[in-house]
């Protein structure tokens, strides 16, 4: 597993790939956080956040288009599949370095932080007697960072094993897109339905609906066992996926 | 042991996809069984000690002092949210609140559960219980219910309308209070004196101290026997004595009330006695021992002296200002509790009665003994008295300005009759009662608990959100801030890419 890890971070770098993948994270990041932040002259991140959220589901596919269709279609997944690591190694390897690109951009994106900070410590000095929090709330910022971690993560998941589905990078990306925007978008439906148990299964189902906890500064293990769990079983059913190719 | 499977069928085809199938269900159970688990004992971690939503020590205290034991064996009380438990979860302000009630609920599991009541589907029970909206909360014992509106669980900018704080603990605790006591203690406001409660944070904070109040024309009605304190807020005109015009004498029911061993808490500033002297009021709080400084200005017309602190004052003009604790015995005894200076505004002083002598312990008695005042909050050393813009007096360390003050009297009944007097009305406005920093909201529930209230609670104070507003960053640097956080580390992944790549094609 680790050689594969290995060779596909280096693939990140030896190709645009990686480098256009975190240059728009960062870029796509920056201006958000200083729209919704300076532009704003708001020490609030959750509509930062938010917006983040909603950028994955365009970025995140760029990222896990290509982990398994290229394979396909170079046709090197035969080699890959009759190599001497095994089929969880080798899915295991491409998503933890995808997920590493992934997290490394997130944290690298961070640095937009320091400016709010510095200004906050600069406005405390100024601070008259009633004002006792000035600033970005940190755990809530913690809270909402880790959350976004974990919702990537999910995503990065669902991506690649719709990838591993098809050969075509486009199609991947298409449908990886759709998949992901519906899990977005189905806490605002279930506001719209009647019917308690369909409501209660939508809610459920809901990412933003999960983040809510993440985003007031509370580490909420349902939430976290939920998004490892969607994780855990894209991952689960892209290995049968090549299971299945690699016996039949 | 590693098992090896060969097995084609094992690999691939039905076998193969129940193993899958029994795997995900085995997952989605997993997961639908731990939130139910979640929900239920509230499985989560506040991260940072000062999560706004989580419930303080001082508040299952509290519960657990003064609420627990009014609780009949096998009874509890209820908290209902008004609407089903999905959608309250997945509103972002319910849910908050939830998450309070839920740690209390939590500590307390036998005495106190919360419920969900969709009313619109129990249209009976919530006009039973008062519910007017599926955001309100209902907090039910037995036949004694009390609803809190969603709006009372923040405080808010009076001017910008912004939530600024959450007082949702407090609320919840006051709540609970309320239902479990058989009775609740009753307040009357006086009216028709021109008084102006400008702001209802006093009235919130005896809600939450947990009396019940009402308005009261002295005038037409009399004191009722219910009246447990007796309020009277910056009057503008005086009582009404017996006289050859009219037989009803305001001052007199006021006078049996106190002999009764009733409570009066008075407050006043530098601007009531303006428009003239109330010769029956002032005369009546003389009578225990209060008087509000009054000095000839330079036109011979007497007013009312109003106190000015620079050195420790948050305006500019001087006029609003910290006060402090009172070094007496009662002072140190009440306000054990509270380390937060109040604040005051356009203030006056509070003088003795002549006839009161000063005690070792700091207070002062009356001649036969019997009425005890005790200044409370006092000016620092340095703070001017003013009237028509002349400094007539400043206050020392050993005789500061009176801000508050305790008259307790002890009645031929055998009870206790108490006179708070405030010579700021400021104290009790909104932006020093809500504020967490401030001590004027902690102040009065203490005297509150030491005047015959038990129950009020001290020590639970708003929780303020972060002030989220930047004051000091300019358009133009925020664009610029911006900018360069967006160009520059673009600008640095494409430099490096471009020359790890050119370098390699190069090398090969």
């Amino acid at each position: 597993m680790f050689a594969i890890y290995k060779k596909e971070m280096l693939s990140y770098f030896i190709n645009p790939v990686g480098y256009v993948f975190a240059g728009i994270f960062l870029l796509f990041s920056a201006i958000f956080f200083g729209y919704t932040t300076y532009l704003s002259a708001s020490y609030d991140t959750s509509t930062f956040f938010t917006i983040m959220i909603f950028a994955f589901i365009v970025l995140i596919p760029l990222l896990t288009m290509r982990l398994f269709s290229e394979e396909r279609k170079m046709r090197t997944e035969q080699l890959l599949m009759t190599s001497p690591v095994t089929i969880t190694g080798m899915v295991l390897g491409k998503y933890l370095a995808a997920l590493t690109l992934f997290l490394s951009s997130l944290a690298l994106s961070c640095i937009n932080f320091i400016p709010l900070y510095a200004i906050a410590s600069a406005e405390r000095s100024f601070q008259t007697y009633d004002t006792l929090r000035i600033g970005p709330a940190t755990n809530q910022v913690v809270g909402c960072l880790i959350g976004v971690a974990l919702i990537g993560a999910a995503f990065i998941a669902i991506g690649a094993f719709i990838s591993a589905l098809t050969e075509n990078q486009l199609a991947a990306a298409v449908i990886t897109i759709a998949v992901i925007l519906v899990l977005v978008l189905i806490g605002a439906i279930s506001s719209l339905i009647n019917v308690p148990w369909i409501r209660s299964i939508l809610n459920w189902i809901s990412i933003l609906g999960r983040f809510g906890n993440f985003s007031i500064g509370i580490f909420d293990y349902a939430a976290l066992l939920y998004y490892a769990s969607i994780g855990f079983i894209f991952v689960f059913l892209t290995i049968r996926v090549y299971e299945k190719r690699r016996w039949s | 042991m590693k098992i090896k499977i060969n097995d084609r069928k094992l690999k691939f085809g039905g076998v193969s996809l129940a193993i899958t199938t029994l795997v995900i269900a085995a997952v989605i159970i997993l997961n639908v069984a731990f939130t139910a688990l979640a929900y239920k004992f509230s499985i989560y971690t506040p991260m940072g000690r000062d999560s706004t939503y989580e419930v303080t020590d001082n508040c299952i205290s509290y519960v657990q002092d003064t609420v627990i034991p009014k609780i009949a064996e096998g009874e509890s009380i209820t908290i209902y949210f008004c609407n089903d438990e999905d959608i309250i979860r997945a509103d972002k302000t319910q849910s908050q609140i939830l998450t309070s009630a839920s740690e209390i609920a939590k500590e307390f599991q036998e005495k106190i559960n919360i419920d969900f009541l969709n009313v619109w589907e129990n249209p009976k029970l919530a006009r039973k219980y008062g519910i007017t909206s599926s955001n309100d909360v209902a907090i039910v014992y037995g036949e004694r219910y009390h609803v809190i509106a969603r709006t009372d669980f923040f405080n808010y900018n009076e001017t910008t309308g912004e939530a600024t704080a959450y007082n949702g603990e407090k609320r919840l605790a006051a709540g609970l209070l309320k239902v479990a006591r058989e009775s609740n203690p009753m307040c009357y406001i006086t009216v028709n004196h021109g008084e102006l409660i400008e702001s209802y944070e006093l009235l919130y904070m005896l809600a939450d101290a947990g009396y019940n109040y009402n308005y009261l024309d002295l005038l037409n009605y009399d004191i009722p026997e219910d009246c447990d304190l007796l309020l009277t807020f910056d009057p503008r005109q005086d009582l009404a004595k017996k006289d050859s015009v009219s037989g009803i004498s305001e001052v007199e029911k006021i006078e049996k009330y106190m002999q009764d061993g009733g409570s009066l808490w008075f407050f006043a500033s530098a601007d009531t006695f303006l428009a003239g002297p109330l010769d029956n009021f002032e005369s009546l709080l003389e009578k225990y021992g209060v008087k509000f400084s009054h000095s000839e200005n330079s036109d011979g017309i007497e007013e009312c002296l109003q106190i000015k602190d620079s050195s420790n004052s948050t305006s500019i003009d001087g006029y609003t200002f910290f006060t402090k604790n009172a070094e007496n015995d009662v002072a140190k005894n009440w306000l054990s509790h509270v380390k937060a200076q109040s604040l005051v505004g356009n203030a006056t002083a509070i003088d003795v009665s002549h006839d009161f002598t000063k005690q070792p312990d700091g207070s002062f008695a009356s001649a036969n003994g019997k009425i005890t005042l005790a200044p409370i909050l006092v000016s620092h050393a340095g703070a001017q008295g003013l009237a028509g813009g002349r400094i007539i007096r400043k206050a020392t360390d050993d005789e500061p300005f009176n801000l508050m003050t305790v008259s307790v009297f002890e009645c031929e009944n055998g009870k206790s009759a108490t006179l708070l007097a405030c010579s700021s009305t400021v104290f009790a406005s909104e932006s020093t009662m809500q504020s967490a920093v401030y001590g004027n909201s902690m102040v009065l529930s203490a005297i509150s608990k030491h005047t015959g209230n038990e129950d009020a609670p001290i020590l639970l104070m708003p929780k303020p959100f972060p002030t989220t507003e930047m004051s000091k960053l300019t358009t133009k640097n925020a664009t610029i801030i911006t900018i360069v956080s967006a160009a520059a580390p673009t600008l640095a992944i494409a430099i490096a890419g471009a020359v790890i790549l050119i370098r390699r094609k190069n090398r090969i």
